[in-house]
């Protein structure tokens, strides 16, 4: 082929780019993994190997054992390569497939004494010399009645019901694991005799976990092998199988002894003899039951201040709106009440005097006149044009509010328990403390909002643009909120006249009832309930399922019947240490801490208007609300069993997570994540063990 | 390999000498003053945070602003017409918001310059300008001193004495005025050494009052740096 100059080039360049030595290496096969335990309990030692190479080089395969053990009399004995014939092991083996050119095998012989040596030979063809060879990594487990002598550990698992048990093989060689046993062709069986019920208190069972080093309690030094009782003599094979026999579920014990023996294959007993399992039942949870919190909250009486510009002031032209003022007047139902109070620029000072003196006496006003116990809230018209340097009649405003809501917090019903002030621009912030009593609004949608962490206050009567939407077919107009700004109202009548301002409104605030049953605690103000207990019952416990949280999870308490009021309850998080430990045990009353005392909003209709296809008019009314308080509030009623697992008996015990799991290491007590277990139990096969 | 070159449809190479001169640059030539020491009177943040000084707390954002505003605007135009222009602020604490004695000491002060260099005769013979300006709201009670009402505070008349062609200049910009201290003080300057400016006494606290008074504070700046233009020489 001829090559035009620049696809030679081209070539060139890309030769002399790529172009790096790679060293040889010889293509053959190789024993990647060899392995070998002797145990002096079964006196069996165990094989395990694998190889990796092609398959197709394979001619007639055959694998050599050679190894050196310590006789009972103390001797040496060499065995040279031998071939291994997989029929002859102590158990049954096979040879198999374990991945992509990888064969993996296993072999058991017996032995009387340890290993000091073992090596494997593959030889590709018994009648040609290519082989490969592996020195084994021996190890070999003294005599005793540790786990750490046994290859096997056998335990017992329950089903859902807690009525039949799985019994479980956990191959006990570290090297391979457990799971990986089947892939190298070994397959081992259990005599299981004598399943009886027998109860073992935690204390026992964790010593039994320090005797016998594994949470699988295995060999179980509190059940009795050479026991007589009980029922059931049947075979186990492939790491797991089901009693025939049925545990009786109101008999409370927790867990089932029975008598373990390893066989050969031939179905002989190994020289381990009889060893105890134990399997426990599991821990009984579910769900707490339902139990609904009903809302405290009590309508309050509505204490109108108006509070405008004095109309002497020679700034008074330039700070009254008056088609904004009679909005404001119509949107918190003040309708054409004149000003309470009226305020001088230059003047701040005296005007904070006399605000608070006035709303001070109509608070006491209210209370020398009130009828029921109903608390109070004032609603504030407070009507200005303040630029952004104008901020000291505000301040004031919310200043006398505060302290004023403040004094009464304490008090018993009927009290102030808070202020809505509707101003006329988003200027303003009250402070942090102010907040807690002050609705301030109409405010801009605060950046602290969108970061999570926010005053719930910002979240409310926050200022809406008069959005403008065009859909190519419909130009509509979004409708203003009921609390605009006085720029966003005058935009919107300029651009859209006053059809999609709120109608019929009606404002709402409702209270938290001051008593016995609202308390202060640490930071917080919590309400017990008084219509609900949660018990926990002798040797029971509960969780509180972080898993579950929302805004309510987080404002619940807790706190022990008894106690005295004085202790402060316990918040979400430190719920789980008590409820988890021995002293969970009792009634415990159920709280909600809130930020805001009061809560409501204002109903309204609104008006959607525009234009089909630019030209015909198009107008559509709506009902809507706008929450204003604590958000929490707006719930009628809480579950809090929604957020709880209870456990009910063997709350010690390990548990099954949702992958199906056993948990053997943790107890469902002391496990510590934040969700609640949801369990993916065995499955009883039904009617005869398969 | 070619060098590139940016450019850019409307892209116009900037002006060099010859081209004439680019919009916003002085007018060539020399300035008409060679020195100001410019010296705004009025009080520091804890006096207007206090009510006994600044009882109308609720304007004190807006004096604030005003007074700021106005210092800047007079510094920035006073370098249009002189070499050089330092700005040494005489601060009235809250303990002496009555008395105002930190302007009689002011006045006694061999280098009222602080910090900046002082002035020294110009080889050209252009003025060196000490302009005082106070700016209040309301008056203190207290009458001004003697060495406070001289026309040449110290410093300057020391300068004046050795030949130096240096001028004392007044501003006087007081809302509310009272007939208190600056009232005083200004009735006894002669009448071409200090100007008044246009106080704003009453506020208006919207939107638009911050916007009249910008442009308030431009008209008088103004004014007052062709006063001094025209007082100085």
């Amino acid at each position: 082929m001829k090559l035009r100059p620049v696809s030679a080039l081209l070539l060139l360049g890309l030769v002399l780019a790529g172009c790096h030595k790679v060293p040889l290496e010889p293509d053959t096969g190789r024993i990647d993994f060899g392995v070998a335990h002797w145990f002096a309990n079964e006196q069996v030692a165990y094989v395990f190997f694998s190889l990796s190479e092609r398959q197709a080089r394979l001619i007639d395969p055959v694998w050599q054992l050679s190894w050196t053990g310590t006789n009972a009399a103390g001797g040496v004995t060499v065995h040279p390569y031998t071939a291994i014939d997989f029929s002859q092991g102590v158990y049954e083996h096979s040879a198999t497939a374990c991945g992509p050119d990888r064969i993996c095998a296993s072999y058991s012989f017996p032995s009387d004494g340890p290993l000091t040596q073992a090596s494997l030979r593959f030889l590709y063809d018994k009648n040609s010399p290519l082989a490969l060879e592996l020195p084994l990594s021996i190890s070999n487990h003294a005599a005793g009645l540790g786990a750490d002598s046994q290859s096997a550990l056998v335990y017992g698992v329950f089903d859902e019901a807690n009525q039949h048990v799985q019994i479980r093989v956990h191959n006990n060689f570290g090297t391979p694991e457990d799971s990986q046993i089947a892939a190298f062709g070994m397959r081992r069986r259990f005599r299981i005799t004598h399943a009886a019920l027998q109860d073992v208190d935690q204390a026992t069972l964790e010593q039994a976990k320090d005797t016998s080093g594994t949470p699988l309690l295995f060999p179980a030094p509190f059940c009795d092998p050479e026991s007589t009782g009980g029922d059931g003599d049947q075979i186990i094979s492939d790491g797991e199988g089901w009693l025939a026999e049925s545990f009786d579920k109101a008999d409370s014990a927790g867990g089932v002894c029975f008598t373990s023996q390893l066989l050969d294959k031939h179905g002989a007993p190994l020289p381990s003899g009889k060893l105890a399992g134990y399997g426990r039942r599991n821990p009984e949870i579910r769900d707490a039951p339902s139990l609904t919190l009903t809302t405290p909250l009590k309508e309050t009486v509505q204490l109108p201040l108006a509070v405008e510009i004095c109309p002497d002031d020679p700034a008074a032209g330039a700070m009254v709106d008056p088609a904004f003022l009679k909005y404001q007047e119509y949107i918190l139902g003040f309708g054409d009440r004149p000003a309470d109070i009226c305020f001088h620029i230059g003047d701040e000072t005296g005007f904070a005097t006399d605000f608070a003196t006035l709303a001070a006496k109509r608070l006491a006003s209210a209370k020398a006149s009130a009828t029921d116990d109903r608390d109070f809230m004032f609603i504030v018209l407070l009507h200005e044009a303040f630029s952004s340097e104008f901020r000291a009649v505000q301040s004031a405003i919310a200043e006398s509010l505060y302290a004023l809501a403040d004094d009464e917090a304490k008090k018993v019903s009927p009290r102030l328990v808070g202020a809505l002030v509707y101003a006329g621009s988003t200027l303003y912030q009250p402070t942090a403390l102010q907040k807690r009593y002050v609705l301030w609004c109409p405010q801009d949608l605060a950046d602290e909002v969108l970061q999570g962490s926010s005053p719930l206050a910002n979240q409310n009567c926050t200022t809406s643009k008069a959005s403008s939407l065009d859909l190519q077919v419909i130009n509509f107009v979004a409708p203003l909120g009921p609390f605009p700004s006085l720029s966003h109202y005058q935009q919107y009548v300029s651009d859209f006249g006053d059809t999609g301002l709120a109608h019929s409104p009606k404002l709402r605030f409702l209270s938290v009832p001051a008593g016995v049953s609202t308390v202060t605690e640490q930071e917080d103000t919590v309400t017990y309930f008084d219509n609900e207990r949660y018990v926990i019952g002798p040797g029971e416990a509960a969780r509180i399922c972080r898993d579950r949280a929302d805004l309510d999870l987080a404002s619940f308490r807790i706190r022990p019947t008894a106690q005295d009021a004085g202790i402060p309850g316990l918040k979400i998080d430190e719920i789980n240490k008590l409820w988890l430990s021995d002293d969970a045990a009792g009634e415990y009353k159920l709280g909600i801490a809130w930020e805001y005392p009061f809560w409501g909003g204002v109903s309204y209709t609104g008006a959607l208007s525009g234009k089909v296809m630019s030209i015909v008019p198009f107008q559509k009314s709506f009902k809507s609300y706008e929450v204003l308080g604590d958000p929490k509030w707006s719930t009628a009623s809480w579950d809090f069993g929604r957020y709880v697992q209870h456990c009910y008996r063997y709350c010690d015990h390990p548990f099954f997570d949702a992958a199906g799991t056993y948990q053997a290491q943790t107890g469902w007590r002391s496990y510590d994540g934040l969700t609640c277990p949801v369990s993916t139990y065995p499955k009883w096969p039904g009617g005869a063990p398969p | 390999m070619l060098a590139q070159t940016a450019c850019y449809e409307g892209w116009q190479p900037p002006k060099g000498p010859g081209n004439g001169p680019s919009p916003g640059t002085p007018p060539s030539g020399i300035k008409p003053l060679a020195y100001v020491l410019f010296q705004p009177i009025l009080m520091d943040a804890g006096a207007m945070s206090d009510a006994s000084c600044f009882p109308k707390t609720g304007i004190k954002d807006f004096k604030d602003a005003e007074w700021s505003l106005r210092i800047n605007a007079i510094s920035a135009a006073l370098a249009q017409v002189a070499d050089q222009v330092f700005t040494n602020t005489v601060l009235i604490g809250a303990s002496d918001c009555d008395a105002v004695t930190g302007i009689a000491a002011a006045a006694l002060d061999s280098a009222p310059w602080g910090s900046n260099p002082p002035p020294t005769d110009d080889p050209q013979g252009r003025p060196l300008v000490h302009l005082k300006a106070a700016f209040w709201e309301g008056e203190p009670t207290a009458a001004p001193t003697a060495v406070e009402t001289t026309t040449d505070w110290a410093a300057w008349s020391d300068l004046i004495q050795k030949g130096v062609n240096a001028r004392s200049l007044h501003y006087f910009v007081i809302s509310n005025p009272t007939n208190g201290h600056f009232s005083q003080w200004e009735s006894k300057l002669p009448g071409d050494v200090e100007l008044t400016g246009t106080p704003i006494d009453t506020v208006n606290p919207t939107q638009a009052g911050i916007e009249a008074r910008a442009a308030l504070i431009s008209s008088d700046t103004a004014t007052l740096t062709q006063w001094i233009q025209e007082h100085a020489l």
